[in-house]
């Protein structure tokens, strides 16, 4: 119960910043790639630092963080192989798409029918 | 009195350490989790549910990871409530045409993202928050995704530079 309540006030607060700040990794990726244009890829850079501070402070203050850090979690080639097509499959379509999974739900929360149609 | 922080163009940064943070956090002391660094995921989380709801409507047996397995996980409902709630409070509500200009292609593609996602098991949110994680394989998809998108933008430059050169022709 207490991680469905969680994860309803996490996504509010994520869902309110992001339709503010058009946060999108994709777009981030693709604006820096083509244009040089590093405003939404600070989204990227921040995502990462933050969470390395948050896994590391909760580590070391007691939080539930297991198996942390995760290391050489590659368990098979399959895996592996799995990995990289959906992921390269997941970023080429994305553009597309004119955003990543999450800017989809934002953008189809707020004025899209498309993307409705597109989750 | 209305708080306003100055953050210029770090305002994205800072959305994505928030993110970070409050990833961690539901983890760490709300049990979100196994598995590892599942705080946010626009892939797994709409799966499971997907998956809670139809297991409970229509009695069907997916499978939902054991974080989610009494009560749902509820990150999607929280992203339409507070990006709903943003748009309207600065009049930004309304129906407009989407960016995919035929309606099948953005059917088509959204199929695509989630199966592909669904085969790596993550969406690039949480791909990053591996990548906080330590995880090796995470790097590698994250890299991958770069890579994809960068096949996107050559293939988009390829499609422009043959019309320019149709139009020429005409």
């Amino acid at each position: 119960m207490i991680a469905t309540i969680a994860t309803l006030a996490l996504g509010i607060l994520i869902g309110y910043m992001g339709q503010r700040t058009k946060f999108c990794t994709i777009s981030g990726i693709r604006d820096y790639i083509m244009l040089k244009d590093t405003f939404r890829f600070k989204g990227i850079l921040g995502l990462i630092a933050g969470g390395a501070v948050g896994y590391v402070a909760f580590h070391f203050i007691g939080g539930d963080i297991p198996n942390f850090p995760l290391g050489m979690d590659i368990t098979s080639p399959g895996i592996l192989i799995a990995g990289i097509v959906g992921s390269i499959g997941m970023g080429f379509f994305s553009v597309f798409a004119e955003g990543c999974p999450f800017r989809q739900h934002v953008m189809a929360a707020v004025q899209t029918l498309l993307k409705t149609c597109l989750i | 009195m209305k708080l306003k922080l100055k953050l210029g163009t770090y305002q994205v940064f800072f959305v994505g350490v928030v993110m970070g943070l409050g990833a961690a956090l539901v983890q760490a002391y709300f049990s979100a989790q196994p598995p590892e660094a599942y705080g946010i995921s626009f892939i797994g989380h709409p799966n499971d549910l997907f998956a809670w709801i139809t297991n409970r409507v229509a009695g069907t047996e997916w499978p939902i990871r054991d974080a989610f397995l009494v009560y749902p996980v509820l990150t999607v409902g929280g992203v339409f409530i507070g990006s709903f709630a943003a748009a309207y409070r600065n009049g930004e509500l309304k129906l407009r045409e989407g960016p995919v200009r035929k309606k099948f292609l953005a059917v088509i593609f959204g199929f695509l993202i989630a199966n592909l996602g669904l085969l790596w098991g993550s969406c690039p949110i949480r791909t990053s928050l591996m990548v906080s994680y330590g995880s090796i394989i995470a790097i590698v998809a994250l890299a991958s995704i770069a890579f994809g998108v960068v096949l996107a933008i050559i293939y988009i430059r390829i499609r422009a530079y043959r019309g320019v050169h149709e139009e020429v022709k005409q």
